[in-house]
């Protein structure tokens, strides 16, 4: 009996260190991005023009380090991403949470987790080979904003369409069937009752999947051009703020205006994908609490 | 790869600074250009003797160990001053101040880096050019001339592809300070991470030109180079200087540098003249006669 209880305190006392070592190394990446982030950057560069006007050239002569260019590129492809991947996730959800048989089911589960497991660099690697081929065909580069925002929709596609199945089958049947038993047809029931009963569930979803297509990089590096330009078209390039740091970071020297305009930029992106977590636990604790009732 | 390598050099600047006193070693820094040639040598260098007195037998029987980082060509050049480094990389001729206030440093150039400008040989561009004059690329490369009709008028109104190396790859920096001068690059340029990637986007896009390191596009059936200002980027005009595009890469030491030091440049300017080919850049030794 000793023996178990003391393992049990060994237990409960390493999963407290493990647990305290996983807060206290993200308060350091936290805390490490905000100290050497600097905004405006240098006395030189303006916040207007950090933010939004001036045109990313660290080694020109004088350097512009405008950062404008990389966050409207960041929201244009995730934008163009989720607003392609959620119809056709929600359709998925729909499928699987109401008309799939289990056998279906069973084939359509496994294969979502597969395709939101796969690496970025082989959906990157896909879309070089495939995508900007074709693009090519009509266009200067296949590279561009538009081919970007395609990839990185069937990359958060099985991030929204998984919550959106949760979703749907977390409405609480009697509802449905009380719905049904009044006679009403299936999709009145589906669109009347499940939707909006799921709907914090649906767009806690769509806010998941947009934070992790904010976090992507290498796909939209490979795919968007890497272009320090803003987007003027779909079918134009870009750079959005996760490529721009990869692509600059390893250049700039320690504490130059260049290291921490890309801290800055590192911290804009931290506080927008924290900002955007923070709302899906709202939305998830509104959910549960309307899944009890 | 080179990515990954200079991700890994604050590692190694630590790892660097806190063996800072051991006895045996010797150590390397500056040019970011020349940080995979050296630390391809360097390598092959501990492979090759492991020990000091391996190399040379009035050497104590330490293990060799050659300590490679980057920092530019500035700190190549600034922390050989300070003691910081053994042997500094230094991607560019040593100014007149940098000579005197090291009095009189050995300096050797151990490689030539240049910048060709190429296209694949379905390019529009092919056909009717030869060359470029160093004013064209300028207007080319800042995306003031973006359709081939107004390079050479035969030519249809078709879009330019630019294409360049990302953030201020060696290449970049020439090209910046001969070519485009006062100039900015266009903005709407394609970046790669690496040579490899940028030559495989050329000799598939028909519309594409770039600046790239010669080394990497001579043996390539595909693509073709064009002479600036009138002369080809041969090896021959690269070693003897009449191409402008090129650069000296330097190692430098301080006057009658100590004996491990001097060894690894003997080292650099021998065998390591095999890897600098392999890296796509000019051997200088090699191609003497």
């Amino acid at each position: 009996m000793r023996r178990t209880s003391l393992a049990d305190a060994a237990l409960r006392q390493g999963s407290l260190v493990a647990l305290t070592g996983a807060v206290l190394l993200l308060a350091l990446v936290v805390g490490y991005i905000f100290w050497e982030s600097r905004i405006p950057p240098s006395s030189d560069v303006s916040l207007a023009g950090f933010l939004l006007f001036d045109r990313w050239d660290p080694t020109g002569q004088p350097h512009r380090l405008g950062i404008g260019h990389a966050w409207m590129a960041t929201l244009l492809i995730v934008g163009l991403a989720v607003a392609l991947a959620t119809p056709l996730a929600i359709a998925i959800g729909i499928f699987m949470a109401e008309v799939a048989p289990p056998a279906a089911r069973a084939v359509a589960e496994p294969a979502l987790q597969v395709l939101a497991g796969v690496p970025a660099v082989v959906y990157g690697f896909v879309g070089c080979a495939t995508l900007v081929p074709l693009m090519e065909l009509w266009l200067p580069t296949g590279e561009t904003v538009l081919c970007a925002a395609l990839v990185l929709a069937l990359m958060v596609l099985p991030f929204i369409a998984a919550t959106a199945a949760e979703s749907f089958s977390l409405v609480a049947r009697e509802l449905r069937l009380a719905g049904l038993a009044l006679g009403v047809s299936r999709w009145y029931a589906f669109s009347r009752i499940t939707l909006r009963k799921a709907a914090p569930g649906l767009i806690a979803g769509i806010i998941l999947g947009t934070g992790r297509g904010l976090g992507e990089t290498l796909a939209v590096l490979m795919l968007s051009g890497n272009s320090p330009v803003v987007p003027d078209s779909l079918i134009g390039r870009g750079q959005p703020l996760t490529a721009l740091i990869a692509t600059d970071l390893g250049e700039s020297a320690i504490h130059s205006d260049r290291y921490y305009a890309l801290f800055s930029a590192g911290l804009l992106l931290m506080v927008s994908v924290i900002a955007i977590n923070a709302l899906v636990g709202q939305l998830k604790r509104r959910l549960l609490g309307a899944g009890q009732n | 790869m080179q990515r990954l390598v200079s991700l890994a050099l604050p590692v190694l600047v630590l790892a660097g600074a806190s063996v800072h006193a051991q006895e045996g070693s010797i150590r390397v820094g500056g040019s970011t250009t020349a940080l995979p040639i050296i630390s391809s040598c360097a390598a092959h260098f501990m492979e090759k003797y492991g020990s000091w007195d391996k190399a040379d037998s009035s050497l104590a029987k330490e293990q060799a160990v050659v300590y490679v980082t980057g920092g530019g060509s500035g700190f190549g050049v600034k922390g050989l001053m300070n003691g910081t480094i053994d042997l500094g990389l230094v991607s560019r001729d040593l100014k007149d101040s940098e000579i005197q206030a090291l009095g009189g440093p050995v300096a050797h150039v151990f490689a030539r880096d240049a910048v060709a400008i190429a296209t694949n040989t379905s390019n529009p561009l092919a056909k009717t050019k030869q060359e470029f004059t160093t004013e064209e690329l300028a207007a080319v490369f800042s995306g003031q001339k973006d359709r081939f009709s107004q390079i050479d008028g035969r030519l249809p109104a078709k879009a330019v592809v630019l294409l360049t190396r990302d953030a201020s790859g060696g290449v970049t920096e020439i090209f910046q300070e001969r070519v485009m001068k006062q100039q900015r690059l266009a903005a709407s340029r394609l970046q790669f991470p690496s040579t490899a990637a940028l030559i495989k986007k050329l000799e598939t896009n028909d519309s594409a030109i770039a600046f790239v390191s010669a080394g990497a596009v001579g043996g390539d059936g595909q693509l073709r180079t064009y002479a600036v200002d009138g002369v080809m980027p041969t090896q021959e005009n690269i070693v003897n200087g009449k191409y402008s595009l090129n650069r000296p890469m330097l190692i430098v030491a301080r006057p009658s540098p100590p004996r491990r030091a001097q060894l690894f440049i003997d080292y650099v300017l021998g065998d390591c003249q095999a890897t600098v080919k392999e890296m796509g850049f000019v051997p200088v030794r090699a191609a003497k006669p």
